[in-house]
């Protein structure tokens, strides 16, 4: 019986294969623009969300979102209507509010 | 062909086949003890500075002028055989060596092994004896033959705990792996833990890396030749080991004296057995189970039978949720026949499985598949006068390709029955080569190949424009195009075929006695695809067959190497540099799903691959210290421009590295004979890490982080190594009716986390991005004990 052990102890140590976080030397692209965008229209409560954010990547292992600053951007729909976004705050381009339209569609 | 070919040789060579009186001298050579016949042995006669070898069924031929010349016969591990031979007519010569015994007072090692050909235009070849790998540290102790020969120069292993291999940057399903002419689909057991060769019912194995003969066809890296044991025809013996994770036992013996053998080899892990006894795992099996068969008869002089079979199965359960088995079955049947003393011939029939399932009992599915293969082979091998010898055949294979049949396995499965279309094809090729020497300095190996690759008919998509694969250029991606019909073929059409031309050329200067160099050329066509976006083989890897839209791999290799023996004898230099380039290599597009997809053209883009290196060899034969070092310099890439210049590709069209680049790779084999009961070997490798997408940056979406992604294969893994010890104790064997022997080995020693991968993921506790490493196996001892009746 101690032999048995002795082999399955061996065995379950030969197939524990090991995960480890570990240090990787990463390579970093140039910044890019990263533009995320929310554009909602919540049927239950017929309220509209909208939220553009613009910012920066980042390094993998920092975790931070950095805010590209001084954007200025603008939505345009489907009838070419222009809808200019304005800055608040330090991350957030919101507002103004956007009719929404059936088969409304950005361009 | 065989007439057309006697008949062009006839014409161009008479002269010198008749101008002097010449006569044959043929036949077979073996082993005194088990008559299991020699592969390789050199037959010399030096007062004429004239040899051959022995080809793989044991047979040579020479044709020599009228007279008394020194023969002498000389094979690793046996003792040399001296004679003088008078020849007044033709005369069949059947030899039998004995194996080289130890003198009781000291040890002396004397193993010519995988020793050096100068003359031959071969090169880019190397040689094992299966008693050389037996002596190597292996993991778990379970001798591996795949993982030996990763640590020849230009092989190195597809990652860890794989047992795919990748010869000079090329892919592991660019090896045509032959077991007894045999093509064996997947080599691995346990997902690639191991290797699915029993060392005991192997006989030899050869490793064609470059200058690749007329003979072999169908891949365009390498061609592992690996021949079975016929089987002892002499004694019934027995032979085994009791090993931590399989035991084996191989049984040989006679069916009538000296004409008929019979072989039988089984091998089985049994670490299912003790997993109940684990809580954790209880539930859980994995196990593999192998069985090697031949029979072997020797009708007369002129006639021998082999019937081989080989049935290898592997089993996973994991707690009854997911069940997978898979595995090879071959079925072999060959006929040796002289038609003369000049013409060995040697016909083989044989059929072959390779099929896998899955069932997720989870999911209330399962999925079969499978590739059947009837294959025909028939060669011969013309020895026309001294120096010139001939080999031509034919092959032609039939495949059967099934995808799988997904079926659900209870009523109220999720899952709908989905037959993944059937595929045909049939691939056949003739070959002939010549080996001429044209000047006591120089041979020449010439030959070519004239393949040809069928695609028969069968459910095929239609597709607008012809175009399974449709580009948008504002977004930059490939998308699948949606199939505007499906014509279902007849069997008997032809969707696609192919035919391709394979020169291939060697030659070989030897300038000096211990010195040549060689230089060679081959072309090789490729007709079956693995898809798979693993590096290294797996079960559930499909073969794609060209056809409609994919075409054939071709490739060309240049190689050029510098050959010495120093030391009279004693060492062995080989440095090779090679360059080939691979037209047609596939890549798939960003996001491609390969698994069950009934349209792989709708993923696929074609692209091309080349690879460049230097190879250095440095081997020791003999002495108590044993071993070589070898060191390959390389670099592997490939490309897969747009179609159009539009389109951007893969990588925007540029080259990356394959998978598979290793730019250093350096292993060191040694062994030494400490006295006559211990015998001790150590492994090193070294290993450049292999290519690997890593991300550059991140941007984060709500809360979630996104990796961005860098340029394919830009990055790598951390370099590669280990050192293995072994320890082989070999008791007193006095008195004792059988031979035992312990090998204790210690698999990576010094515990080194080799990372088999890096994924990275954002902590969920945390939310701080993070990468892991996985590593496979850390420091392994193990203890294995081999016994022989």
């Amino acid at each position: 019986m101690k032999k048995i052990y002795f082999y399955i102890g061996l065995v379950i140590f030969a197939f524990t294969s090991c995960e480890k976080v570990v240090d990787v030397d990463l390579n970093y692209s140039d910044e890019r623009l990263v533009i995320e965008g929310h554009l909602n229209w919540i049927k239950e409560n017929s309220q509209t969300e909208q939220l553009i954010m613009l910012s920066k990547t980042t390094p993998y292992f920092e975790n931070l979102r950095i805010p590209a600053n001084g954007a200025q951007v603008r939505v345009v729909d489907s009838q070419e209507n222009i809808y200019e976004f304005q800055e608040q705050g330090n991350t957030v381009i919101i507002i103004p509010l956007i009719p929404f339209l059936i088969n409304w569609v950005l361009n | 062909m065989k007439q057309i070919l006697y008949c062009f040789t006839l014409i161009f060579f008479t002269g010198l086949v008749y101008c002097q009186k010449n006569h044959v001298l043929s036949g077979y050579i073996s082993d005194v003890e088990t008559n299991e016949t020699l592969i390789g042995v050199n037959v010399i006669f030096s007062d004429l500075k004239l040899g051959t070898t022995t080809n793989e069924y044991g047979f040579y031929s020479i044709s020599l002028p009228e007279g008394t010349h020194q023969l002498l016969v000389s094979y690793l591990g046996f003792e040399n055989y001296f004679d003088d031979i008078t020849l007044t007519q033709d005369l069949r010569l059947d030899l039998k060596l004995n194996p080289e015994t130890e003198l009781l007072d000291e040890v002396i090692v004397n193993e010519n092994i995988e020793k050096l050909n100068l003359k031959s235009p071969q090169m880019s070849v190397n040689t094992l004896a299966v008693s050389t790998i037996k002596k190597m540290p292996a993991v778990l102790g379970e001798v591996d033959i795949i993982k030996s020969i990763t640590l020849l120069p230009g092989v190195t292993n597809g990652g860890e705990g794989s047992s795919g291999f990748n010869v000079r940057g090329g892919a592991a399903d660019q090896n045509l792996i032959l077991l007894d002419e045999a093509i064996i689909f997947n080599s691995s057991h346990l997902f690639g833990f191991f290797s699915v060769f029993n060392p005991d019912a192997i006989k030899d194995i050869k490793l064609y890396k470059g200058g690749i003969p007329s003979n072999y066809g169908g891949r365009v890296s390498s061609v592992l030749n690996i021949y079975q044991k016929d089987g002892n025809s002499n004694d019934f013996r027995a032979q085994g080991g009791l090993g931590l994770i399989s035991s084996r036992l191989l049984l040989e013996g006679p069916i009538e004296k000296e004409k008929g053998s019979f072989l039988v080899g089984g091998r089985s892990s049994y670490v299912h057995l003790f997993l109940p006894l684990i809580e954790s795992v209880k539930d859980n099996k994995a196990y593999f189970y192998d069985l090697n068969t031949k029979l072997s008869y020797k009708l007369n002089d002129k006639n021998n039978l082999f019937l081989s079979g080989y049935f290898g199965r592997d089993v996973f359960d994991i707690a009854s949720l997911f069940n997978n088995a898979y595995g090879n079955s071959v079925a072999n049947f060959r006929w040796n026949h002289l038609f003369s003393n000049r013409l060995f011939s040697n016909l083989s029939l044989i059929y072959s499985n390779y099929d896998y399932e899955l069932n997720f009992s989870f999911a209330d599915f399962e999925w079969n598949s499978s590739i059947v293969n009837f294959n025909l082979k028939y060669d011969f091998k013309h020895y026309l006068t001294e120096k010139i010898k001939l080999e031509y055949g034919l092959n032609s294979i039939y495949y059967k390709f099934d995808p799988g049949l997904i079926e659900p396995t209870t009523e109220n499965s999720q899952i709908q029955t989905n037959k993944l279309t059937d595929k045909y094809a049939l691939e056949s090729a003739l070959y002939a080569g010549i080996n001429y020497q044209i000047s006591p300095k120089t041979s020449l190996q010439v030959g070519g190949r004239l393949s040809n690759f069928i695609r028969f008919g069968q459910k095929l998509n239609s597709y607008k424009n012809n175009n399974p694969l449709i580009y948008n250029p504002a977004l930059k991606l490939y998308r699948g195009a949606e199939p505007i019909g499906q014509i279902d073929y007849a069997r008997s059409n032809v969707l696609k075929d192919f035919t391709y031309f394979e020169p291939r050329m060697a030659l070989a200067y030897q300038n000096k006695d211990d010195q040549s160099f060689k230089l060679s050329y081959n072309r090789m066509v490729q007709y079956l695809h693995l898809i798979s976006n693993t590096n290294s083989p797996t079960p559930i890897d499909i073969w794609a067959p060209s056809g409609t839209f994919i075409d054939p791999q071709l490739l060309d290799q240049f190689a050029l190497g510098y050959f010495k023996t120093l030391g009279a004898n004693r060492y062995d230099l080989e440095f090779e540099v090679f360059y080939k380039s691979i037209q047609n290599r596939l890549d798939y597009i960003d996001g491609a799903e390969l698994i069950a997809n009934n349209a792989i053209e709708q993923v696929l883009l074609t692209g091309e691959a080349k690879a460049k290196g230097m190879e250095l060899l440095l081997r020791k034969n003999e002495g108590k210290l044993t071993g070589w070092i070898a060191y390959t310099l390389s670099r592997s890439e490939q490309r897969t421009p747009g179609r159009t210049p539009i389109e951007t590709g893969i990588n925007n069209g540029n080259w990356y590295f394959t998978p598979y680049d290793k730019t250093h790779d350096l292993s060191i084999t040694t062994n030494y004979v400490l006295n006559k009961k211990w015998d001790l070997s150590a492994n090193f490798l070294f290993q450049t890490g292999q290519p690997i997408t890593y991300p550059e940056a991140q941007f984060k979406f709500q809360n979630f982080s996104i990796p961005n992604f860098e340029q394919r294969n830009s990055s790598r893994l951390p370099n590669y190594h280990r050192l293995d010890l072994a320890a082989i104790y070999t008791p007193d064997q006095k008195g004792r009716p059988y031979t035992g022997q312990w090998v204790f080995s210690v698999f990576n020693a010094y515990n080194r986390q080799n990372a088999a991968n890096i994924r990275f993921q954002q902590n969920i506790e945390t939310g701080q991005n993070e990468a892991i490493r996985l590593s496979i196996f850390g420091i392994i001892p193990s203890v294995t004990y081999n016994f022989k009746f």
